[in-house]
């Protein structure tokens, strides 16, 4: 009796287009239950299958929740702050964080051995470091 | 790095330092030209008479990024050469294409 109960609590588990297939079935109980949960488990599989797929399209192609992932949003807000902070007017503040957000990058690049960002980032700020020694001294 | 190693042990291994970014795609090809667009600027920039020119390489080479940023679905890169296209396109309308117009 008890095991009757416990088949009935799976076969409430089970979805009810795969418990409509197996309906007219002439097997046993036991044995409709065994086909039903091997047809869900397939089913369950091809949708986890899908969901995967749907995740790998929007997933980024670059490192994420890592350090490096930090200090790429940091070098972003920095070099966006410095790029705004100079058209404001105050150049030598704005060059400051360009040149942070420049190191930033190059060490992004490094993480990611991504030698296109590293060259782009290290050029750009030692020139804007050039600069500022040119000011101060 | 491609011609050493068997693609299987390139892909399963953790010795081998690989790049965290895709190679040999369009990305891989776009983000060279980019890179090029936008050191071929830094050149010039500085040099009288030649203002307009590191503007529309600047351009080209934040646009390329752009694109980078899309297909590697990077918002950090999208955002910071989405702000540099907005910044390039307003000087070039600005000061070369707004004059010429009138």
């Amino acid at each position: 009796m008890a095991i009757m109960s416990e088949l009935d609590k799976i076969q409430g588990k089970i979805s009810s287009d795969v418990t409509d297939e197996f309906a007219g079935s002439t097997m046993s109980k036991a044995g409709r239950l065994a086909m039903e949960l091997n047809k869900e488990r397939k089913r369950l599989k091809q949708e986890m299958e899908e969901l995967q797929l749907e995740v790998e399209d929007l997933k980024p192609a670059t490192p994420t929740g890592t350090v490096d992932s930090h200090v790429k949003w940091l070098a972003t807000i920095l070099g966006v702050a410095g790029v705004f902070i100079m058209s404001a007017g105050f150049g030598t503040a704005g060059q400051v964080c360009y040149a942070m957000a420049a190191c930033a990058w190059v060490y992004v690049g490094h993480c990611w051995n991504d030698k296109a960002i590293m060259i782009g980032s290290a050029i750009s700020g030692t020139a804007v470091l050039m600069n500022l020694v040119e000011m101060i001294l | 790095m491609a011609d050493k190693f068997h693609p299987e042990e390139l892909k399963n291994s953790n010795r081998i330092f690989k790049s965290a970014t895709p190679k040999y795609d369009i990305s891989w090809y776009i983000k060279w030209c980019a890179s090029c667009f936008i050191l071929a600027s830094m050149s010039m920039r500085g040099i009288e008479g030649l203002q307009m020119y590191d503007l529309i390489l600047s351009l080209v080479g934040v646009t390329g990024w752009m694109i980078v940023g899309i297909l590697w679905r990077d918002r950090a890169l999208m955002l910071l050469n989405g702000v540099g296209i907005i910044l390039f396109a307003r000087t070039l309308l600005q000061d070369y294409i707004g004059p010429w117009l009138s």
